[in-house]
């Protein structure tokens, strides 16, 4: 019977992953009302463009950053280069626009770096440790330290930061934070910013437990999402209690009932919430948005 | 100091025009009052003005530039400010948190510089400014509470606080003592003093005809979205047009000659909520 806290621990882990892209999903919707199906391309080109480095006999840490830095100025162009052209950039013409370009992304990742999957080496090597009958994948704790800070970085970001606080107003009250000088497209490219680069991390950090290929980013960009909703959309304690929440469930039901059964998971989370509680866990009655 | 100028302005939707060939000067440091019975387009016209409606002809300009191409963050970065009629506070910020927001106009630091926390003695000095601005209308005690813990009056004060954070040369002001309570008002009417004194060119559009009789340099009057007459405060008063507009024709020729209690009981005629404010006589002491 040690099975239940292993099954645990290896949902608090990819739960943590998909809290990662519940938060990129959720700084989007906040600044622009729009679902960001481009989402789970970013993580998969994340985790891709780090295998990348790392085969290039970078540094595993560099490695990283260069996924993270590739996929941020991705994201960027994205908002500037396409979704800047649109006249009044609406919630669901913005929708639709990122569904284009998460087939872009996907395919242009695809004709780059090309059809195999990739791996990269655990941070801190693959030895599990055995922890009283617990055997942890070292990764597993570079998982959940690395959503830690992100969460709590987040958190300070939109709470204390004057630039964070500026993107809450263009979310709130887009006319007043316009009258207060702040750029509501500016707020848009920084959103994509952050969103991408959140994406990005969790697609590296996840690559040495699960392998990545050009094809991985639907299904991670559609638990993300699933994660998003269970939690509360837009609430950023929703995307962490969402994705935690959402990789137990699945990792018990894999574990006790069938890992075929594990993929159904999410979409089952993402029925009933719909059904019983479209606001998500720690959603306010409402989808809050102007 | 700066002024503001409206040439032939025109604002369509649709069919209907809601403001029609509109041209008026409001002088550098002076109060111009826009007045105007209900759906005169006194609110598209602020829209106008500060970039949220596209005019379809005419232009607004500040100091003599024409700004009706712009953005309007662009606008408020040039100096341009306004509140709103209906309040548009962030409710789960605080008071000084709100105050800080309006800074974003006169910040320097390049989005990218703020990111990387390169701009934090940047953001120490919007802090001050923004507790300055506060503690000039009277609400520095509250700066920690969440804005939605604020009475309506506080709330407008407010809005006030977060447009004077910008540091604007030309303040539009809508409707700032609707809702306000009559005891309260005349410390609006004081702020709103305080602040034309420090050269801010204001903008006041107000139901309040007896604040507005006596805050106002100049008055412009809008009918159907037009210009119908401009001058002092008496003037305006006394123009047949005037009288006629808010009474309808039949009463075109209403009795009283007082400027002043005249055009107060028009007001109070056309629109119901200032009527208590039109005859009241405490608070006014100014």
């Amino acid at each position: 019977m040690g099975q239940l806290p292993n099954l645990l621990l290896a949902g608090l882990s990819t739960g943590s992953v998909y809290a990662l892209v519940a938060l990129g999903f959720n700084v989007i919707f906040k600044s622009t009302g729009a679902i960001n199906f481009a989402q789970g391309e970013w993580v998969m080109m994340g985790g891709m463009v780090a295998a990348a480095g790392h085969a290039a006999q970078w540094p595993l840490g560099l490695a990283v950053l260069l996924a993270v830095v590739t996929v941020m100025v991705t994201g960027i162009l994205s908002e500037r280069v396409i979704l800047r052209q649109l006249a009044r950039p609406g919630p669901l013409v913005v929708t639709l626009v990122m569904i284009a370009i998460a087939i872009c992304t996907k395919s242009l990742v695809m004709l780059v770096l090309g059809k195999n999957p990739a791996s990269l080496p655990g941070f801190s090597g693959s030895t599990p440790i055995d922890w009283g009958g617990l055997r942890i994948h070292p990764q597993t704790l570079w998982i959940i330290g690395i959503t830690c800070l992100v969460m709590v970085g987040a958190h300070a970001f939109f709470e204390r930061s004057i630039l964070g606080r500026a993107m809450r107003a263009v979310a709130a009250q887009p006319e007043a934070a316009a009258l207060c000088g702040i750029d509501p497209r500016m707020a848009m490219a920084l959103a994509f910013a952050l969103a991408a680069a959140t994406g990005a991390l969790a697609g590296a950090i996840i690559t040495p437990l699960t392998l990545t290929s050009f094809d991985y980013g639907t299904v991670l960009g559609f638990k993300g999402f699933s994660a998003a909703m269970l939690g509360g959309m837009g609430s950023l304690p929703g995307a962490l209690v969402g994705g935690i929440l959402l990789g137990s469930l699945e990792s018990l039901a894999g574990g006790l009932i069938s890992s075929h059964f594990k993929d159904a998971v999410a979409f089952l989370a993402l029925l009933l919430t719909l059904f019983l509680r479209p606001a998500g866990v720690l959603g306010k009655g409402e989808v809050e948005r102007v | 100091m700066a002024s503001l100028q409206i040439d032939d302005l025109c604002v369509d939707f649709g069919g209907l025009r809601a403001v029609n060939a509109l041209g008026f000067t409001a002088a550098e440091g002076t109060i111009k009052g826009v007045i105007g019975p209900n759906g005169a387009g006194k609110t598209t016209l602020f829209n106008a003005i500060s970039g949220f409606v596209r005019p379809s002809r005419g232009s607004v300009r500040l100091d003599g530039i024409d700004i009706s191409t712009l953005a309007s963050h662009e606008r408020a970065s040039r100096g341009l400010s306004r509140t709103f009629q209906n309040l548009q506070l962030i409710p789960d910020m605080s008071v000084l948190e709100n105050v800080m927001l309006g800074s974003h106009a006169s910040l320097r630091a390049a989005w990218g510089a703020s990111l990387l926390g390169l701009a934090r003695r940047e953001e120490l000095a919007a802090e001050a400014l923004a507790l300055e601005k506060l503690e000039l209308l009277g609400l520095a005690d509250r700066s920690a509470v969440p804005a939605s813990d604020l009475g309506f009056a506080d709330a407008k004060l407010l809005e006030i606080a977060r447009a004077l954070a910008g540091c604007p040369r030309v303040l539009l002001l809508d409707e700032p003592l609707a809702g306000v309570p009559l005891e309260e008002q005349n410390r609006v009417v004081e702020i709103v003093r305080a602040i034309n004194r420090t050269g801010v060119t204001i903008v006041l559009v107000e139901h309040n005809m007896r604040v507005v009789m006596q805050v106002c340099d100049e008055i412009v009057v809008m009918h159907h979205g037009a210009w119908l007459a401009e001058g002092s405060p008496a003037d305006v008063a006394q123009s047949p047009e005037v009288i006629a507009a808010y009474l309808g024709t039949a009463h075109g020729a209403a009795p009283g000659t007082a400027p002043g209690t005249t055009q107060g009981t028009a007001a109070g005629a056309a629109y119901p909520q200032t009527d208590a404010a039109g005859h009241g006589t405490r608070g006014n002491h100014a």
